[in-house]
């Protein structure tokens, strides 16, 4: 017999155990992306549930009807109403919690009106075994008039049973019989007359189709407008008959589920009331929430130093090994100083992300992000930002990219997107270097109030005012861009439970994949032409730089290693790269910038961190110079005029521009990828640039 | 107010009705009011099995009569 493939639907509402089940079915056979046309996650996972036959299911976002009120519930409706959809379903499994069988029946009773073969999982968790609660799933099956099982998400328990009942009904296709909704007279005719204007699958379809115009996708502008009118004709009170509609069904599935349960369990959830006192206290809760942050961004710092010195050294080993051990030619060269590097660019952001990802996947198994989402929700939104920005805001004091990837959470398109737009003021690790190199000649080191580090205390500073500038651009970007969507707050807080591994493991495996992946080919990219630009320049220039510096270096009866740099500086000032510093110097110039740093503003788009590597390069320091020596060697650098170039101005024009300047291509990549459209990278870049430029113009000529 | 149980009698808002509705709040279900959110702005709302977090904006559609 020849392959079949089917197509799976997983549905359920939030909180139900569905992410469980999906992990328990597909295994590592999944793939996160995103849905065609919008930013909402898709997870999709394959699995054979034959020989020859191949399931491939796609996780649906948590819904908890189908009267979408965000774009994740939107993407459901989509799917479901249009045949043409790459997620149409063949069949569906749909995951409900037993503790809370009642309310998780609106969606299922939608999706039984919409005549898809559905199966019923029944996820037993780990209450409902305390408690003993059990339900007659015979007689629910009768009820519903469909397939149900119960599973466990956790061990994996029923997931088999599932799989068989599943095979059975994609055989016979058979939908439950039972109706949970009838249309009212006004409703029949208005899907009788969509239905011959437009493919549907049956009233019900049409009614959906009726009540979501203008949220519908696969309908064009002229359909939605003859839509509309049908509905203005007939006078169609789309909120009120939604509302009867809800009230109908809970008269119509309440009975059924209390039929089958053999009692009732209310939440004398006493942990999580506990927990709850505390951790969403007034006072208590914002003080957790800090130390839980502070927890974090420690744990990122220290738990990634050595994996990352790790990855830098065994990198830079190999690209040495490379040079000495094959012949000298253009390839060698690309692969150890090109490629290599560029390789190592990626990997050794690999351990922060990992980190960060592993201690935020835990925080929302528990079920703690909510309450964070909560707790904050009301300072956020002053910004314009959403609760959940609060998550990315602090992540990007690692690396902006993960943390515009933790954006994916937010519902709000807007939120999210001012999210996304000001994440990158926020001091990530690859500034570290670039300060503290510059730090030492703004600021003496002096104690302060007889304890602090001056130094430290200047960090501190730069962070607070990065978190202020992205607050403030937030403000702005909230007052500028439009949206028509609802900002709401209707919040489940899942009582607390203990991290389910599995889930955590996908969560943290998808997380790295896709920045290994997606991003890490770009930063490769970027580091090849970037060395590409530093290494070449017009021939005859450059091999006219290198006789040059060997003559100069032996007047000057410099030794071996320092011939060699000699030689790397003029290389480097005539490369192509040197030409590019030569042309933005008009343009850096009233910053106190000169063309050497004009080099190292452009090689640093890689990484900002490499600007202190091209720095060192072009000023002759070797490249294992610690920072004092870096530090006394810029000190002592005269420009032509016999003026000092790294003066107190200058340094403090250039930590500031790599305080607010989008200096780095990955992230503009990852915002490329997350907002599917060139614009608002650019816009990012534009206005962080633009930003940067008027501050560092500002200090720099009142300083001079 | 806080701490006080009380039941939905209506919602004066369609919107935040089938949100509600949808998440199963009801008219006729009981809930409680445990506290509200450290800096204002929402509330930490209990019902019999469930806890949600509700905009004090939100909070104002929904009519309660008090359970004597």
């Amino acid at each position: 017999m020849a392959n079949q493939t089917f197509k799976i639907a997983l549905l359920g509402n939030p909180n139900t155990g569905k992410s469980s089940v999906f992990n328990q079915l597909t295994g590592l056979r999944q793939k996160v992306g995103n849905f065609p046309g919008v930013t909402v996650e898709r997870k999709n996972g394959a699995f054979k549930l034959t020989d020859n036959i191949e399931i491939s299911v796609t996780d649906f976002p948590g819904t908890y009807s189908l009267f979408p009120t965000s774009l994740d519930e939107r993407i459901v409706l989509n799917a479901l109403t249009n045949k043409n959809d790459i997620d149409f379903p063949d069949a569906m499994v749909y995951v409900a919690d037993v503790n809370n069988l009642e309310r998780h029946s609106l969606l299922l009773s939608q999706l039984i009106d919409l005549e898809f073969p559905i199966v019923l999982a029944l996820n037993m968790n780990d209450l409902a075994e305390k408690t003993g609660l059990s339900v007659d799933a015979k007689k629910l099956e009768t009820l519903f008039d469909l397939p149900v099982v119960s599973v466990n998400g956790r061990t994996g328990d029923g997931i088999n049973a599932l799989k068989n009942e599943l095979q059975k009904l994609l055989q016979t296709k058979k939908s439950s019989s039972k109706r949970f909704y009838e249309l009212t007279n006004t409703e029949i005719e208005i899907t009788d007359e969509i239905s011959k204007k437009i493919r549907v699958k049956n009233s019900y379809a049409a009614l959906l189709i009726a009540h979501h115009v203008k949220k519908i996708s696969f309908l064009n502008a002229a359909q939605k407008q003859e839509l509309l009118n049908l509905n203005e004709k007939h006078k169609f009170n789309s909120i009120n008959n939604q509302l009867d509609e809800i009230m109908q069904r809970y008269n119509q599935f309440v009975p059924i589920v209390n039929q089958t349960l053999d009692k009732q369990i209310a939440i004398g959830n006493t942990l999580t009331d506990k927990i709850d006192s505390i951790v969403t206290h007034r006072f208590l809760g914002p003080i957790v929430f800090f130390l839980l942050m502070l927890f974090i961004f420690q744990a990122i710092f220290t738990w990634s130093s050595f994996p990352m010195d790790f990855i830098d050294q065994h990198f830079s080993n190999l690209s040495f090994y490379i040079q000495y051990h094959f012949p000298t030619n253009l390839f060698t060269k690309l692969v150890s100083e090109g490629i290599v590097p560029g390789i190592s660019g990626v990997l050794v952001f690999v351990p922060q992300i990992f980190i960060l990802f592993l201690l935020i996947s835990i925080l929302e198994e528990v079920g703690y992000m909510s309450r964070a989402v909560f707790m904050f929700d009301k300072i956020m939104q002053r910004f314009g930002l959403n609760g959940r920005s609060i998550v990315s805001l602090i992540s990007g004091g690692a690396c902006a990219i993960p943390a515009i990837m933790s954006t994916r959470t937010i519902s709000n398109w807007k939120e999210r997107l001012i999210t996304i737009m000001v994440t990158p003021l926020i001091s990530c690790s690859a500034r570290i270097p670039v300060f503290a190199v510059l730090i030492g000649f703004v600021i003496p080191r002096f104690k302060v109030f007889g304890f602090i580090n001056s130094q430290a205390l200047v960090f501190m500073m730069l962070y607070l005012i990065g978190v202020m500038a992205a607050l403030f651009s937030a403000f702005v970007f909230k007052k500028i861009l439009k949206s028509n969507e609802h900002s709401f707050l209707m919040l489940e807080l899942p009582a607390y439970k203990m991290p389910h591994w599995k889930n955590v493991f996908f969560n943290v495996y998808d997380k790295v994949k896709s920045f290994v992946i997606g991003a890490g080919k770009i930063i490769l990219v970027v580091s090849i032409v970037l060395w590409f630009l530093a290494s070449f320049g017009p021939s005859n220039k450059i091999n006219e730089a290198i006789n040059t510096a060997t003559i100069e270096a032996s007047l000057m009866q410099y030794d071996a290693t320092q011939t060699e740099l000699h030689i790397a500086s003029k290389k480097l000032e005539y490369s192509y790269a040197g030409y590019a510093g030569r042309i933005i110097e008009p343009i850096i110039k009233p910053l106190g910038f000169d063309w050497k740093i004009g080099i190292a503003l452009i090689t640093s788009f890689a990484a900002r961190e490499v600007f202190v590597g091209t720095i060192s390069t072009l000023y002759s320091i070797g490249k294992d110079a610690n920072r004092q020596t870096i530090q006394q060697k810029l000190a002592s650098e005269k420009n032509a005029a016999g003026k000092p170039v790294f003066t107190v101005a200058v340094a403090l024009s250039l930590v500031l521009f790599y305080l607010f300047a989008m200096q780095c291509f990955s992230t503009l990549a990852t915002v490329y990828r997350e907002t599917k459209t060139l614009k608002w990278p650019a816009l990012q870049f534009a206005y962080m640039s633009t930003l940067a430029y008027i501050v560092s113009l500002v200090v720099y000529q009142f300083l001079k | 107010m806080i701490g006080e149980t009380a039941t939905i009698n209506e919602f004066s808002n369609g919107f935040v009705a089938c949100k509600l509705m949808s998440m199963g709040l009801l008219s006729g279900t009981a809930i409680t009011l445990v506290r509200k959110s450290p800096f204002g702005g929402a509330y930490y709302i209990k019902t019999e099995n469930h806890y949600i977090g509700l905009r004090t904006n939100e909070a104002e559609h929904v009519l309660l009569t008090k359970n004597s």
